[in-house]
């Protein structure tokens, strides 16, 4: 579930990246878009490990 | 002294009269309700009635007869999903071609690549309902088959060997249901995701990706590894602690027991032996039925695998990179959902062996 979340939002960056204009805002927004990937991911990875243990 | 292996005599007759009904005491009912796919049946107790009176016999080419024929019948549902795929394909490619570069040729690209990988998605989600469906038929196959081995196996006096057993088959039933089907099916998941983002997207999820699979790989590593360990101390241990055992309860009816010494060290021999052959025959049956259970989705698996890896070859030459790189990538999804499969099937079926093979034989 998680991992579709992240795929969502990779693909609505991809989606804004390629119909925003160059400049500052979509630099913004693919940072913004860049974080909450790696808080998801680390979430996943968390997550997965914790099945293990 | 004497009364004592009069009394081993008197436990040994008892063990016989019960290895003598254990062919028809053993409960096939609840393998056999896990080998039903699409259905195909295959009669276990007649698989078993055939090995006790030696009618059976497994000849190479016949099981390779039999898994041809099983690729075959396999080949129709494969196709229909390998048909759409190309077909996504080449739409993507025709659409592609027909949408004019600019401005916002970006978008209508990443929308068009979006539709067709979340089509194969959705048609590979099919693959991982099977494959853990698969896993989960092996689990439950081991904790039937569990039951059936220990309780065939006291028969035979080996008494440590049944105590492994148990632990050895709790282990990989809980390996397959917790690790395999918890873990390992989620990281193919993320991987399945991780790689259509990575086909569609302009975002670098190259290494993300590779960590992913690297994990996956590890993961599976680890648990065979820790299988195999097991086994191979604590069946080498308690089949050594058996063949001692008997051979020294042989050895002792043999010299100390006056006349009749010999013939009962004798008749040991020969009800331990007939127990070892209700032993195999049951290892085998249960060997054959955990092929079985997983044969049919490892091989649409496995066509998958391929016909995704031949059609981003043939398709190249017409298509974009972004959809030959979905179709490679999704192709190495199935790679490591074929031998997850393989995985769960080979520690299902040495389990199944240590039953068959490791025991005291080998001291004799």
């Amino acid at each position: 579930m998680r991992m579709r979340a992240f795929l969502c939002l990779v693909l609505v960056s991809s989606a804004l990246s390629a119909l925003m204009p160059e400049g500052n805002a979509r630099a913004s927004v693919r940072m913004i878009m860049g974080l909450l990937g790696i808080c998801m991911i680390a979430a996943f990875l968390r997550e997965t490990l914790l099945n293990f243990l | 002294m004497r009364k004592v292996f009069l009394c081993m005599l008197a436990i040994f007759a008892f063990a016989f009269s019960a290895l003598c009904e254990a062919g028809q005491a053993i409960d096939f009912s609840h393998i056999q309700a896990q080998l039903t796919y699409e259905a195909e049946m295959i009669d276990l107790r007649q698989i078993f009635t055939e090995i006790m009176s030696g009618e059976f016999s497994i000849e190479p080419g016949q099981v390779m007869d039999k898994v041809t024929g099983a690729v075959y019948g396999r080949v129709g549902s494969v196709s229909k999903f390998l048909t759409k795929a190309a077909f996504f394909m080449l739409m993507t490619a025709f659409f592609k071609r027909l949408t004019p570069e600019g401005k916002n040729a970006k978008g209508a690209h990443l929308a068009i690549h979006l539709i067709v990988a979340l089509s194969m998605y959705k048609e590979i989600s099919v693959f991982f309902a099977l494959a853990k469906e698969a896993i989960e038929r092996i689990a439950s196959l081991i904790d039937a088959l569990t039951p059936i081995f220990v309780s065939v196996i006291a028969l035979t006096g080996d008494a440590h060997t049944s105590a492994f057993i148990t632990p050895l088959g709790a282990f990989v039933a809980g390996a397959l249901s917790t690790y395999f089907q918890k873990g390992a099916f989620r990281i193919l998941e993320a991987l399945a995701c991780l790689c259509l983002a990575g086909a569609v997207s302009d975002l670098p999820l190259g290494k993300l990706t590779d960590t992913v699979r690297s994990m996956f790989k590890w993961l599976i590593g680890v648990i065979v590894s820790v299988f195999l360990f097991f086994m191979s101390t604590g069946g080498a241990i308690a089949g050594a602690y058996d063949g001692a055992f008997l051979k020294g309860l042989k050895f002792a009816a043999d010299s100390l027991i006056p006349i009749v010494g010999s013939d009962i060290a004798g008749k040991m021999e020969s009800i331990t032996g007939s127990a070892q052959l209700v032993k195999s025959a049951a290892g085998v049956t249960g060997v054959i039925a955990l092929v079985s259970a997983c044969l049919m989705p490892a091989i649409d698996v496995f066509l998958a695998m391929w016909g995704l890896r031949a059609l981003s070859a043939i398709v190249q030459c017409v298509s974009d990179k972004e959809t030959t790189n979905l179709a490679d990538s999704f192709s190495g999804v199935f790679s490591l959902m074929f031998s997850l499969i393989l995985a769960s099937l080979c520690m299902a079926v040495m389990y199944a062996g240590v039953f068959v093979g490791i025991g005291r034989r080998a001291l004799f």
